[in-house]
């Protein structure tokens, strides 16, 4: 995988099943982000070698919104602002695209609200534009809000943990834990690990200058927590 | 003695004729001999002489503001002619100081000065222009610089021509890719200054940079017209002016970045902030944008106002005077840009000028 | 610059024509002669000064050149529209001429047939007269007057006579001087002190009048502490087979009155839309545009303010979208001539597939208005690299007291952002449209829900490319 002439991933193979929870762990610059960005078919980027498979389809060709309207879903690190829309309105316009049906105002703006609550949010957020002067946290909950509402089958987590306080982690790690079930399926790049306090985590995967370069069980966190990125690579 | 006269157009685009801003009547006188009064400092392998056998028109930047007849009557009746290039892969240590002085003997100069950078040199030119009171002194000036790939010009430009001065100066700069041409330009003097710079961005990754400083005072009034083409892809601009007005000055401000088709990934920006320290000044600013190319970032920015009155009451509070506030306000305004200028006399004698006109001027009706 | 010169000798023959035989440039129909416009006038029933005003009009039309600036107007024939203008010639066209990309945007925007054939310049005119009937009542019992210019020249002469091009007059400039010779149509909205009108009133509520829609003058004065909002326009588009539009808006906002003007222009692609919009603000009064310009092949478009009493206000929002074949030069002047007074202006453009979107200003603070604040803030987004946008706005500040600023930015719809709506499913194609909408938006939302809609459904009818 490249971009703009620089070789970013260089060997990544990975394989996620349905109810799984994988998390990817390494050091800055290992090309967390990019693979994540990568499968979601960011135009930055362009496959070298190699195949993207999702539900058993080959995807490597196809255009970010197909694939996102297949089922996969990713929470960016730094997610944009975009003025004059509100969160609402891109919800239930998402939501649509998503389920290729129309959604209802009404119906749909009871639902928001609840998924709202349940993350602790303000609901007069709903309102505001699209990550507008939302602070670091609040851009990360709205991330996770949209997540609750278009229920993908996949969900890749880029550090949505960063920036958070304490109760935040603990609300959002809630609301991953409602989400989980035996059809979907996780993938959580985190640094901190407090997210998945809840979460019963099946793969550990540990990247580092574009590969993965150990793949293990839950343990492999506390390792990494207690004795660094040294220990493991 | 031979003479031009013109109307100039000093818009890139025109718009209402009654907000006179479209054009100015520009008057010339030519010489009858040399130019006396003038110094020239440098050192090192920097050639300087005073023939040259022209520009090519593609890189004669200067001629956007000028009309035909206008350059033909420069390089026809030129008293003094410079050209200095820097030689390929050399940078010249010092400043080049030229220092024009016009007095009773010599009250006409007609100054034509090409500057040419080769290939990786880098050079600091700085010109400085005075006069004595009483003088009946008229210059006109055309400095045009060439800054091939991947070179490194500074040019300074500082005026301090006597109040009754006639001045017309036209800039022009033409950089090559992955050069960089700054520009330095402070007007403080002459009563009806007509100063304009044209810089074509030509090259990849050419850059530009545009420093202004003006002063009004008494019935001084500027026509200033400054403008960056950008040509090539991610090529970067920044135009900054600083203005001062007082007693009855006027002046017409117009800056414009032109970003043209094929300029992707540049990127342009233009700022001006006029500080305004008497009831009867004129202040008119133009900031024009024009873009044909998507892929780009433009901004500017002007704004004009007095001294904030929280910031005086400040200053006062600690037992300065008002005048002397405003001093020390104006002089905040320019800094940022005289600091720029690498010579020490050259820059006390522009903070000098500063002060003595807001000496003379600064009060509040 | 040759053909434009042409023209004018045409007319200035006209002219001699008609000093020979009064009848010969009524034959021949060419040229703008006194005596079409003498007959425009009986047509009309007009009082004498009316008539007088006219013929004025035609000569300071006749001597005035065209602008020197702004977009090229060769496609204008002048030749062509004394055709149209002359009142026993119908203007309406047959049904089937009218363009088909018209009458398939009408269906996209879901304008009811009787409005398509008005909105057409075809057959019967619209009669909303229900809907105006329950409005016009309501009026009634205010003391409000809501009529067409016509019946205002005739009902409220005094008024009228006072007020009639005296805020824009012919001098001003050329199409003014034509409009000031040719009006037709309109309306004349006069709002006693105090009343506060909830509703706003609309444009195309009243019977259309043969020629409206081309050279119509609208004049409204609001009184002391008064309030209304007027809307002219829809954002379906107006289709004309006389492709010039130059309209005239006289606006009297009293002392601490509140007037918003709203419009949404959306011409027929073989438009000239060259209109003068003006407001005059006493003490305290406030003037609000909202502006959303689409159509038109070419536009000239300046509203302005001129804020005459202390503390007066105008604030002006417009979107100006230029797509395909289409020069839209508009923005706004503002002149501050007394202490205390504001502007804003907030401006916003979108160019596309090799549109051409200008905005120009003037803002003039005279010695006299201490304490005058205004800013600007324009923004234009230039959708691929074959369009243009251009911003060419003068600030001319004459005292010291006063705070003035100014700024812009262009740039075009960020990757990051298209690929982030992309990634919750929209394709390229509605992200981007979701993207000009969020940037449209300053603007729908000062306007009332349905108009917001059908401008937003406009919007979308735009990036898709399909209208014209």
């Amino acid at each position: 995988m490249s971009a703009g002439g620089r070789r970013i991933l260089n060997g990544v193979n990975l394989a996620i099943r349905p109810g799984e929870v994988h998390v990817l762990m390494g050091p800055n610059g290992a090309g967390k982000s990019t693979l994540a960005n990568a499968v979601m078919g960011d135009p930055r980027y362009t496959v070298d070698e190699g195949r993207i498979f999702f539900e058993d389809e080959d995807i490597t060709g196809e255009k970010t919104d197909a694939r996102a309207r297949r089922g996969m879903f990713l929470s960016f690190q730094a997610p944009e602002e975009i003025a004059g829309i509100s969160v609402e309105n891109f919800l239930r316009a998402a939501k649509a695209a998503y389920t290729g049906q129309e959604v209802k105002l009404l119906p749909f703006r009871k639902e928001l609200r609840a998924k709202m609550d349940e993350l602790e949010m303000d609901p007069s957020y709903a309102a505001r534009y699209l990550n507008v002067g939302f602070s670091g946290g609040e851009k990360k909950k709205n991330e996770i809000l949209q997540m609750a509402v278009l229920n993908p089958k996949l969900a890749i987590l880029d550090e949505t943990d960063s920036g958070l306080d304490i109760d935040a982690v603990k609300t959002i790690s809630e609301s991953l834990d409602r989400y989980k079930n035996g059809a979907n399926a996780m993938l959580i790049i985190t640094h901190i690990t407090r997210i998945l306090q809840k979460l019963p985590v099946d793969y550990v995967h540990i990247m580092a200058e574009g590969r993965i370069v150990k793949t293990s069980d839950a343990s492999l966190i506390e390792t990494v927590s207690r004795d660094g990125f040294a220990a493991v690579l | 003695m031979s003479q031009f006269e013109a109307t100039l157009d000093r818009m890139p685009v025109p718009t209402w004729r009654w907000l006179h801003v479209n054009d100015a009547g520009v008057f010339l006188q030519g010489t009858d001999g040399e130019a006396s009064g003038a110094d020239i400092r440098t050192s090192g392998r920097v050639i300087i002489r005073e023939d040259f056998s022209g520009l090519k028109p593609s890189e004669d930047a200067a001629a956007f503001f000028l009309p035909a007849g206008m350059g033909a009557f420069i390089a026809e009746n030129a008293n003094r002619r410079h050209f200095i290039r820097i030689p390929r892969g050399y940078s010249e240590p010092e400043p080049i100081l030229l220092t024009l002085r016009l007095d009773d003997e010599n009250p006409v100069l007609v100054d034509d000065i090409v500057i040419e950078a080769e290939e990786g040199a880098s050079v600091t030119v700085i010109l400085k222009y005075t006069s004595e009171s009483g003088t009946p002194a008229r210059h006109c000036g055309r400095t045009r610089v060439i800054v091939r790939p991947n070179a490194a010009v500074k040019l300074v430009k500082v005026q301090m021509l006597d109040g009754e001065a006639a001045h017309t100066d036209t800039i022009g700069g033409f950089v090559e890719a992955g050069a960089r041409l700054n520009v330095i330009l402070a007007e403080l003097g002459a009563a009806r200054p007509l100063s304009s710079c044209n810089l074509i961005l030509a090259g990849e990754g050419a850059a530009a940079g545009l420093d202004v400083i003006y002063l009004g005072d008494g019935k001084r009034a500027l026509d200033l017209s400054y403008r960056v083409e950008h040509r090539g892809r991610k090529t970067v601009s920044g135009i900054r002016a600083k203005g001062i007005l007082m007693e009855q000055s006027r002046k017409v401000f117009r800056d414009t970045l032109d970003f043209k088709s094929g300029a992707s990934g540049s990127k342009g920006r233009e700022e001006e902030s006029v500080l305004l320290l008497s009831p009867k000044v004129q202040n008119v600013s133009v900031p024009l944008l024009l873009c044909g190319e998507d892929d780009v970032e433009g901004e500017h920015a002007a704004s004009s106002g007095r001294p904030d009155e929280k910031v005086l009451f400040y200053l006062m509070s600690r037992g300065i005077g008002e005048l002397e506030a405003k001093k020390l306000l104006a002089e905040a305004a320019v800094s940022s840009i005289v600091e720029q200028i690498p010579d020490a006399s050259v820059r006390d004698e522009l903070l000098a000028a500063v002060e003595r006109s807001i000496e003379k001027g600064g009060q509040t009706a | 610059m040759e053909k434009q010169k042409t023209k004018i000798d045409d007319i200035d023959r006209a002219r001699f024509d008609f000093r020979d035989a009064d009848q010969s440039g009524y034959k021949t129909g060419k040229g703008l002669t006194a005596g079409i416009v003498t007959e425009i006038s009986k047509m009309k029933n007009e009082p004498a000064w009316m008539l007088e005003h006219r013929l004025r009009s035609l000569e300071v039309y006749d001597r005035t050149p065209m602008p020197a600036w702004g977009p090229p107007l060769d496609e204008l024939s002048m030749d062509e529209i004394v055709t149209y203008v002359r009142p026993d010639t119908g203007l309406k066209s047959d049904w089937n001429e009218v363009p088909a990309y018209i009458k398939s945007t009408f269906e996209r925007l879901g304008i009811p047939k009787a409005e398509r054939e008005s909105l057409a310049g075809v057959g019967a005119q619209y009669d909303s007269e229900v809907v105006y009937h329950n409005i016009r009542q309501e009026l009634l019992n205010q003391g409000v007057i809501y009529t067409d210019m016509e019946t205002a020249v005739r009902e409220h002469e005094d008024t009228v006579r006072e007020l009639f091009m005296k805020l824009v007059p012919p001098e001003d400039h050329k199409f003014v001087a034509l409009h000031g010779a040719v009006w037709s149509g309109g309306s004349f909205v006069y709002v006693p002190e105090g009343v506060r009108l909830e509703i706003p009133l609309q444009s195309y509520f009243r019977l259309n009048a043969p020629g409206a829609g081309q050279f119509e003058h609208t004049l409204i004065v609001v009184e002391k502490g008064a309030r209304v909002h007027f809307i002219e326009g829809c954002s379906a588009p107006k289709y004309n087979v006389l492709n010039l539009h130059a309209g005239c808006v006289e606006l009297y906002v009293r002392e601490g009155a509140t007037l918003r003007y709203s419009t949404i222009e959306n011409w027929s692609k073989n438009m000239m839309n060259l209109n003068t919009k003006r407001a005059l603000v006493e003490k305290n009064g406030t003037i609000e545009w909202i502006s959303g310009t689409f159509g038109s092949h070419t536009t000239m478009l300046y509203p302005s303010s001129i804020l005459k009493g202390e503390g007066a206000r105008s604030t002006f929002t417009g979107i100006t979208f230029a797509g395909r074949g289409q020069h839209l030069d508009t923005g706004a002047r503002v002149v501050h001539l007394a202490p205390n007074t504001s502007s804003t202006i907030s401006s916003r453009s979108i160019s596309k597939d090799g549109g051409i979107a200008v905005y120009r200003s003037a803002v003039s603070i005279s010695p006299d208005a201490a304490g005058a604040k205004s800013s600007a803030v324009c923004e234009s987004l230039m959708l691929d690299g074959e369009s243009r946008s251009d911003t060419i706005p003068v600030m001319d500040i004459r005292t010291d007291q006063a705070d003035i600023g100014h700024e812009a930015r262009i740039g075009r719809i960020s990757d990051d952002a298209v690929f982030y709506l992309m990634t919750r499913g929209l394709s390229e194609e509605e992200a981007k449209a979701m993207i000009v909408r969020g940037f449209v938006e300053p603007v729908a939302k000062e306007l009332p829900l349905e108009y917001a809609v059908e401008m937003n459904r406009l919007i979308s009818l735009e990036m898709e490319g399909t209208i014209g």
